[in-house]
């Protein structure tokens, strides 16, 4: 009786200790950080229908993770802990900055420090799964037991069904999670004494994901869940409530929307606004809640008496169903609910395309057959339903949740064909009951099968200015204007896609004589590397046609600007004004010249020059050459400087020309002095050579050498032994364009005269090695016919004799014979990502990065390539760094940019 | 009487705008042997304290010597240490207790003389707040507290969103301006007359010991009193995970200018100042001690 005595006193004892516990005398204080706040630049805003980007009633991270707080906050208090909060609203003045958060937890006494956050890929690709991070490397946390905080909250969370999870949950010390962070580590945990850990609950940018976040019983749940972590940490089990939720989805059926990646489970409808209700085991109702209208079918019920329940769902279109339900103390219990939708009719198509009836015209030849149904379907079964005749091999795609069935040719169908397509009873909807009646249609296809190309910018192997460069697409009709920028993808080296700048992107109008779509980029490539622009199979026209096959050109970009320090500048082209029209041959057809600030090269400006597009070519040469304005329209000016320059017959002219693709020709004209042509008739023919500069087929800056043709249309050179007066620029239209443009407008900057680059082998000087060099030097051995002849001297040794004709067939058998070495490519690499940004430029102290996700680190790399300076962070010190030019590496957790950066003390 | 109003404000805004600072000297420090945050100057500045990223450990930087001595190796020890006025440094040390899991702080008292630590708070449960008077100093915390002398003069510190004044033994306590968040960083100036705290969501303010407010001088941080006028504060920004941009400010403390002593790509941060000198570090630990010259 004694021993019951004493045992029941150390059990009230025991009793009052922990009451004590539970009144919060000795509880722990728990420092909750909502991440982000203030819906501003360093928050994250992800943008899903029905909201606007940047409207703050659509999902915001900084709203979540309130909510999740608000949540943790009153489980904790309702078990006795004390808490601090870093903010209670969602305004730029409760976004407090780092170093602010750790002071006020340190200050606050806090046992435990969470921060609230959830992730996100920041690319394309997605995922979702918890990550738990806490300061130092992995396994040695600088906060004594964080990652044991860390670890009781990632199992809590863990459980969580009513997600779809892509892999378990993560642990890792920042330090290690980002190596290259240099232990700079997250800011909310430097210098913070708690233990402390900051969580990634999900990722926010997995769109399913998303819409859960805008559930408040959702958000409560995790915060419920981060409660029982920190009771797990601390060894509490006293608490007596527990609580289940769960999401609702329609058994079935694909979501409504559903442009966006989806796993698992996500891929069905969730049900909206459906009733909930909590019920004892006699089916007496305790409690009810409600699905919300945001796409995620999630509901809860909170702070329940452990025991058993029963938990009913209803809504209108779908089959009432019950399940049992045990809660225990302390837990997390997660229930779904798999609802079957009502269907009490058998299908029918109720739409269909094509509708076409003989005597109809007939249709494109990409024609897709489209069925609606008056259920959602069982895809398997109305797949096998469906037959078209004569055979095509092609694809179905099931739309608007199962109600709508489209088969696609995988190519074109054949021109000029009849189809026959059938739908047999066997098409059955999701209840199982299948079609009445056989339903068919007919269609018969036209002739044209393919979007033809005319022209696209970069070419194959062209060499384009590394700034502002513009990429075009044209094509025989009108480009569909939707969804192009995932068709026209341009890459660098290791495949990083280039960004656009889609505000001043072109397209082409119905007035338009051809299709087009021209796209300013707005990253700036790296001189020497080489980029891809792909244009997919899918880009299509007005029509639905598209391409044939997939193309794919691969250019250099190129410093067009490069100094040429061996060249001579004739005319700068600063100032319209000095610029006049050769009367002769203008006619009043001429175009205009004014001063371009904007776009140039050298100096303060370039000449721009707009010119009506209309007469041939061949008339303009003619008339050129003959001084004859009857002919023209053609456009001819000239400048003082021009006017007054000569050019040496071993020398070539070289011009900066800013290219609108408008196939127009730009010429340089000139007349000889001693009119001692190497041919005698027509004098006029070979006194008057042109350097030609060739079709402007591209955009951009370009830097051309022009090619010496006579008016005769005849390529040749110029005679070494005379000087020739330099007369004027003139502009026509190509013979050969493959369309007219009605207008152009061109740059030109800096004009120069050097000595003619020597091709070894290239005899006759057009700039090419071929058998007709050798045919030229053996027509002077012969015949002694120079005419033809610039460089014939092979070897050097003052004469031409047979060993000159073996040199030039070495140079045609290979390059080991003495061909032009290749140009050496540079290292430093184009940005390729303008979310990262980088500044200041120039920078003399810090160059910083910032990014939409976590900056793991950055290298500084000079512009040969080589590493200057590695750091962890976002933050680059260039204090001690010599001035210069550079190339900053960012590394974010997804991918990696280059950016040019100066220094500059 | 309004027009003449704004005519006086505007000439003295003028005259204040003509103030002209001038850096004469810029001294790098440790560089080369280690990084160093959370420095703290001595009243006199000969002396100053740095922690390691973390404030864990605690070392002494004699300017004049350049030596180094190692106060304590603790961690916590760097985040709040104070000088006292009878040139003792105070701070505080954490340490996670194994069974409970509860955080623990301990009061310590390092003596220049004996060159070691005392225990002057023994670890308790809870928030240790340093309180330094210009006669005293005391730390308070949720269990137990620790003072030199009940009168130390006027001293400060914050808890939650009060701010706590004490004179020579009477504490009164004043919520200026509303924060949820709470206040940090409080100090009295040199003259004893006025108080710079800052208010998370707010800034920086400026009052009367009375917790009248005078002046509200922006949203900086880590405000801390050049001299009675003046007052040094730290301005920086960041993505909610790393820092993109740190400064260092000098503000007038009744909020009619501010100068930058340092760019806001310089990641200059964690000021201080003592004797006539401004110490602060840069994100990755890069001590600098300057002087300066005020134009006025």
């Amino acid at each position: 009786m004694k021993k019951f005595f004493y045992t029941l006193a150390l059990a009230m004892v025991v009793a009052v200790f922990f009451s004590a516990i539970a009144a919060g005398d000795y509880m722990p204080h728990v420092y909750i950080n909502p991440g982000h706040g203030g819906h501003e630049s360093d928050d994250r805003n992800v943008v899903i229908y029905p909201f606007a980007a940047g409207d703050t009633s659509g999902y915001w991270e900084s709203n979540s993770n309130l909510k999740k707080g608000f949540a943790l906050n009153n489980c904790l208090r309702a078990k006795g802990y004390t808490t601090s909060m870093s903010r209670v609203t969602n305004d730029a003045n409760s976004d407090l900055a780092l170093s602010t958060i750790v002071a006020l937890c340190n200050s606050s006494g806090a046992d435990i420090f969470y921060a609230i956050h959830s992730n996100a890929t920041g690319v394309p690709s997605r995922r979702n799964h918890i990550l738990g991070l806490y300061r130092g490397p992995t396994g040695s946390p600088v906060v004594p037991n964080s990652d044991v905080l860390a670890s009781t909250l990632m199992q809590r969370l863990q459980v969580n069904a009513a997600a779809v999870w892509t892999s378990n949950y993560q642990i890792a010390g920042d330090f290690t999670f980002y190596p290259d962070w240099n232990n700079q580590g997250l800011g909310v945990l430097r210098g913070n004494h708690a233990v402390s850990m900051l969580s990634e609950g999900s990722f926010h940018d997995y769109i399913p994901e998303t819409y859960r976040l805008m559930n408040d019983n959702y958000c409560w749940m995790e915060g419920w869940n981060f409660s029982l972590g920190a009771d797990d940490y601390f060894g509490y089990s006293f608490f007596d409530k527990g609580a289940v939720a769960g999401n609702i989805r329609d058994n079935r059926m694909p979501r409504v929307i559903n442009d966006f990646i989806m796993f698992g489970d996500d891929n069905r409808e969730p049900v909206s606004n459906a009733t909930v209700i909590l019920m004892d085991m006699n089916d007496t109702p305790l409690d009810t809640c409600y699905t919300d209208d945001m796409y995620n079918g999630i509901y809860a019920f909170k702070m329940l008496d452990p025991g058993t329940y029963k938990i009913k769902v209803e809504q209108e279109h779908y089959f009432p169903q019950t399940k049992e339900v045990t809660i225990e103390a302390n837990k997390s219990k997660y229930c779904n609910f798999d609802l079957a939708r009502v269907r009490e009719t058998p299908p029918e198509v109720i739409n269909y395309t094509p509708v076409w009836h003989e005597g109809d015209a007939p249709l494109k030849a990409n024609t897709p057959v489209v069925f609606e149904f008056n259920w959602d379907m069982n895809t398997e079964a109305t797949e096998a339903a469906f037959h078209i005749e004569p055979a095509v091999e092609g694809h179905f795609r099931w739309e608007d949740s199962n109600y709508r069935m489209v088969f696609e040719p995988n190519d074109a169908y054949d021109v000029n064909t009849l189809y026959t397509v059938t739908l047999d009873t066997t098409a059955e909807h999701g209840g199982g009951m299948r079609l009445q009646q056989p339903f068919t249609l007919q269609f018969k296809t036209t002739y044209r099968k393919y979007l033809e190309v005319i022209d696209i910018f970069p070419h194959q192997g062209d060499k384009v200015h590394y700034k502002n460069a513009i990429i075009e697409l044209r094509t025989d009709s009108m480009l569909n204007n939707s969804y192009y920028y995932d068709k026209i993808v341009l890459t660098d080296k290791d495949g990083n896609a280039l960004t656009y700048n889609r505000r001043n992107t072109k397209t082409g109008k119905n007035t338009d004589p051809f299709g087009f779509i021209r796209i300013p980029v707005a990253s700036t490539m790296t001189p020497g590397e080489e980029y891809t622009l792909t244009i997919y199979k899918e880009m299509s026209d007005t029509a639905g046609i598209h391409l044939p096959e997939t193309i794919v050109n691969k250019f250099i970009a190129v410093d067009a600007g490069e100094e040429k320090p061996d060249a001579t500048v004739i005319e700068g082209f600063e100032d319209a004004s000095t610029f006049s029209m050769v009367a002769a041959t203008s006619n009043g057809q001429e175009g205009t010249v004014l001063s371009n600030s904007t776009d140039r090269l050298f100096g303060s400006k370039s000449l721009q020059i707009k010119y009506p597009c209309w007469p041939p070519f061949d008339k303009v040469v003619q008339a050129i050459a003959t001084r004859d304005n009857a002919l023209g329209g053609q456009y001819e000016f000239t400048s003082t400087a021009i006017s007054e320059a000569t050019i040496a017959g071993n020398e070539e002219l070289s011009l900066h020309i800013f290219g609108d693709m408008s196939y127009v020709d730009v010429m340089i004209y000139l007349s000889s002095t001693d009119n001692s042509s190497p041919k005698s008739t027509p004098s006029w023919v070979y006194d008057h050579p042109i350097f030609d500069f060739g079709k402007i087929d591209f955009h951009g800056w370009r830097y051309v050498t022009g090619k010496v043709r006579y008016l005769t249309g005849e390529v040749g050179h110029l005679n070494p032994n005379k000087t020739y007066k330099i007369e004027s620029i003139f502009i026509g239209n190509e013979p050969e364009s493959p369309i007219k443009i009605s207008s152009a407008t061109i740059k030109l900057d800096n004009l120069l005269k050097g000595q003619k680059a020597w091709v070894r082998g290239d005899v006759n000087g057009d700039g090419v090695v071929t058998a007709t060099d050798i045919t030229e030097l053996y027509n002077y051995l012969l015949n002694n016919d120079d005419s033809h002849i610039v460089n014939g001297d092979q070897s050097g040794d003052g004469i031409i004799t047979a060993a000159d004709i073996t040199a030039v067939y070495g140079v045609l058998l290979g390059p080991s014979n003495g061909a032009p070495a290749i140009d050496p490519v540079p290292v430093p690499e184009p940005a390729a990502n303008s979310s990262v940004k980088v500044g200041p430029v120039p920078s003399s102290d810090y160059i910083m990065a910032s990014a939409p996700s976590y900056i793991m680190g950055v290298e500084l790399y000079d512009m040969s390539g080589n590493l200057v300076a590695r750091n962890g962070g976002n933050y680059m010190n260039v204090g001690s760094m010599r001035d210069g030019h550079y190339i900053l590496k960012v590394y974010t957790s997804n991918n990696v940019s280059s950016h040019h950066t100066i220094v500059k003390h | 009487m309004k027009k003449t109003l704004l005519l006086l404000m505007w000439a003295w805004a003028m005259i204040a705008g003509a103030q002209q600072v001038t850096v004469t000297s810029s001294t790098p420090l440790l560089r080369g042997i280690e990084p160093a945050f959370y420095p703290t100057l001595s009243p006199s500045g000969d002396r100053l304290l740095y922690s390691d990223a973390d404030a864990h450990g605690l070392k002494m930087l004699d300017l004049a010597t350049s030596k180094v001595a190692t106060i304590s190796e603790e961690r916590g020890a760097g985040f709040d240490a104070k000088w006292s006025n009878d040139g003792h440094v105070y701070y505080v040390t954490s340490m996670v207790d194994e069974k409970s899991r509860l955080v623990y702080r301990t009061g310590k008292r390092y003596d220049l003389s004996r060159q070691v630590s005392d225990v002057v708070l023994e670890p308790q449960h809870g928030a240790v707040h340093l309180e330094s008077g210009a006669a005293g100093m005391a730390m308070h915390g949720d269990k137990r507290s620790f003072s030199t002398s009940p009168k130390r003069g006027v001293s400060v510190y914050t808890t939650g969103s009060q701010l706590v004044v004490n004179i020579n033994g009477k504490e009164n306590r004043y919520t200026p301006v509303e924060s949820y968040a709470g206040y940090l960083w409080a100090s009295v100036s040199p003259a004893g007359d006025k108080v710079a705290f800052f208010a998370a969501g707010r800034g920086i303010v400026v009052t009367t010991l009375q917790g009248k407010v005078l002046a509200e001088l922006g949203n900086y941080e880590m405000p801390c009193w050049f001299n009675n006028d003046y007052i040094v504060a730290q301005n920086a920004s960041d993505d909610g995970y790393q820092y993109t941009s740190s400064q260092i400010l000098l503000l007038k403390a009744d909020g009619t200018w501010r100068h930058e002593l340092t760019p806001k790509t310089s990641m200059t941060m964690q000021p201080t100042a003592g004797g006539g000198k401004i110490a602060y570090t840069t994100i990755d630990g890069n001590l600098t001690v300057i002087t300066i010259d005020i134009n006025q």
